[in-house]
């Protein structure tokens, strides 16, 4: 089976002056549709520039990423902006809602940028609200929000355009635990119902969760 | 590209009317300066269709083929000194030596007259003319009927008062008015008939307010006068300005005037007046121009910069709509959009103060105001224009953004 992601021998460097500073040094790593993959890592791991590769928004120094078995490394900003809009649904730690917006404004935000057709969008935002238990707060802002209401929000959000893959950064960091398990259970959910799931996070206890874990360290797999 | 009724149908107009709205003061600032400049365009050009539709309303009035001829001097004219040096043979002479002169129309006139009616008491100006005077200044009659030839050669005293004095004596009652006899520096004068109203001329003054008298009853019963009259209204077939000449020096051989003599009268045409309103529409133009001009280069900067600030502060926003697909391209559309929504609020703005600038500017000065929907048109182009120009390099700024770079900030 082919596999949704496959990233080869992945190397990213950042340069601090004239300084290479090596942050992956050789990332192989396959998802297939259906996962439930943690990456787990500390600090200055490179999980979080692995996570920007995986998600289109950073691009690798060298080494071939597969996306359904095509090479996405010479393809133009704009195209990546694209593969972004249609595979990937981002899950912030700190929820990244738009501050102005409304809850159904946020939700809406990755239809703006879709070709697909309007028909419903603002239904079927108002659907994934309440399935995430958000109904009667669809016209509220992230302010009058708490912390596990606004990640419901940014879930409903990463849904919208029905994404391959949801990818979570740490996406109970800045919740406490109770809530943490509520944001978990949602993800549990998700994947149970055939969402591939990628959650980025330093917390055994989360990653133990997930199917799959893969841990980083210093820029490698281990 | 996205398509704009896409981001009409998601609500973006509303999303970029609280993005305007989350920083009020900012918005103020730049909606401010952007209508002080629409103020100025809005009396640009109403004061230039105005000033156009009167000109080309007084030329019509005062006839493309007609030229008035006073006594006096320019300059006499201007120190307000009336000297009455045109007779009746003057205009005679006019009449029959200049080619393609079909009318000629004496008037006199008597200024600040006091007419009086039982208790009710006016001052105005009483004109003595011909009964061709009427259909030759395109006078209408509202009520009775003007005086005939007859009535002239008779020394009657009739008149046809104007709407204004109509107003004044006989509170607008026109039928009141018609075989009345009033009287005018005290003697009896019977109405005949009253015109109708015609509004204001040039400037505030009221064509409305005076009376019109034969010129043979004011000559010689008020005026012990048989000789100077104080114009004569002459029209040409032909070209105006070779026919301004030939008067002129009919004219100056009649009043014998020598060499360097200057002239002892004065001819206007309306272009005269035309052009007169026209340089002070113009000075208005210009003034209005640098002024509206500044206001919106300055009301553009300030937008430009503090769109540049708020590209700055918003930069995580701009990093989570890359980060869901938005391209380089709806970024720079969602500013420019922010920057033309909040011109075009100072436009509706400009226009509401700019409305109110014009009736001013009506009521207090001789400057016509027209308004018209292309005043509309041209504000919201120029405010777009603006919005385009001051939205550009900050939107360019905001899409170059690195996405992780800008979603961390």
């Amino acid at each position: 089976m082919l596999p949704l992601i496959q990233l080869k021998d992945i190397k990213k460097s950042f340069f601090v002056g004239n300084r290479e500073l090596p942050i992956l040094r050789g990332i192989n790593l396959e998802l297939y549709k259906g996962d439930m993959l943690s990456i787990i890592g500390a600090s200055g791991s490179g999980k979080t520039t692995l996570m920007n590769i995986i998600g289109l928004m950073d691009r690798a120094s060298s080494g071939t990423y597969l996306l359904e078995g095509k090479d996405v490394s010479s393809l133009t900003d704009d195209e990546l902006s694209s593969l972004r809009n249609q595979y990937i649904g981002f899950v912030f730690q700190q929820f990244h809602l738009i501050p102005y917006a409304t809850a159904l404004e946020n939700v809406i935000v990755p239809t703006i940028y879709s070709d697909k057709p309007l028909k419903d969008v603002k239904q079927k935002a108002i659907k994934l609200l309440q399935e995430l238990n958000m109904g009667n707060r669809i016209n509220n802002k992230p302010t009058q929000l708490s912390g596990g209401e606004q990640q419901r929000v940014a879930i409903a959000r990463a849904l919208i355009n029905d994404p391959e893959i949801i990818l979570a950064d740490e996406p109970t960091g800045a919740l406490d635990s109770k809530t943490s398990h509520e944001i978990m259970d949602i993800f549990l959910e998700l994947n149970r119902h055939g969402k591939t799931v990628v959650i980025i996070t330093h917390d055994i206890n989360i990653a133990n969760m997930c199917k799959k874990i893969v841990k980083i360290s210093d820029g490698i797999i281990i | 590209m996205v398509s704009l009724f896409r981001l009409y149908k998601l609500n973006i107009l509303k999303q970029a009317t609280e993005a305007i709205l989350s920083y009020p003061l900012r918005s103020f600032f730049c909606l401010f300066g952007i209508s002080l400049g629409i103020v100025s365009i809005t009396l640009i050009v109403a004061s230039t269709d105005g000033a156009n539709y009167k000109a080309n309303q007084m030329l019509s009035d005062f006839g493309p083929d007609s030229m008035i001829i006073f006594g006096g001097h320019e300059q006499q004219r201007a120190a307000r000194l009336r000297l009455n040096t045109i007779t009746l043979q003057d205009m005679a002479a006019i009449k029959n030596s200049i080619d393609g002169c079909y009318e000629t129309i004496p008037m006199i006139a008597m200024r600040n007259v006091l007419v009086s009616f039982e208790n009710n008491k006016w001052q105005t100006l009483v004109i003595g003319s011909t009964q061709d005077y009427f259909t030759s200044w395109g006078w209408r009659i509202a009520t009775g009927s003007a005086f005939t030839e007859k009535e002239s050669f008779n020394y009657e005293n009739v008149t046809v008062i104007g709407s204004d004095v109509a107003e004044k004596l006989f509170n607008g009652d026109n039928d009141k008015a018609i075989g009345k006899t009033i009287l005018v520096k005290n003697k009896p004068v019977r109405v005949i008939g009253v015109l109708k109203e015609r509004g204001t001329g040039f400037g505030s003054f009221r064509l409305d307010d005076r009376i019109i008298m034969p010129i043979d009853t004011v000559m010689r019963k008020y005026l012990k006068e048989d000789k100077y009259i104080s114009a004569v209204r002459a029209r040409f077939h032909g070209d105006l300005d070779q026919k301004i000449k030939d008067v002129k020096a009919l004219l100056r051989i009649r009043h014998n005037l020598k060499g360097e003599m200057p002239d002892d009268f004065t001819i206007r045409t309306a272009e005269d007046a035309k052009k007169f309103l026209l340089v002070l529409q113009g000075t208005l133009v210009l003034f209005l121009g640098i002024a509206g001009g500044v206001a919106l280069i300055v009301g553009g900067f300030v937008m430009a910069n503090l769109f540049m600030i708020s590209v700055q502060e918003r930069r995580r926003e701009i990093g989570i709509r890359r980060a869901f697909g938005a391209k380089r391209g709806h970024i720079i559309l969602q500013f420019l959009l922010e920057a033309i929504l909040l011109s075009l609020a100072g436009t509706f703005l400009g226009l509401i103060l700019g409305y109110f600038a014009g009736l001013v500017l009506s009521l207090y000065t001789s400057i016509p105001i027209m308004f018209s929907y292309k005043i509309f048109w041209l504000a919201s182009l120029t405010a777009t224009i603006v919005g385009i120009v001051a939205g550009f390099v900050p939107a360019k700024k905001a899409a170059a953004l690195d996405p992780v770079e800008a979603i961390r900030a």
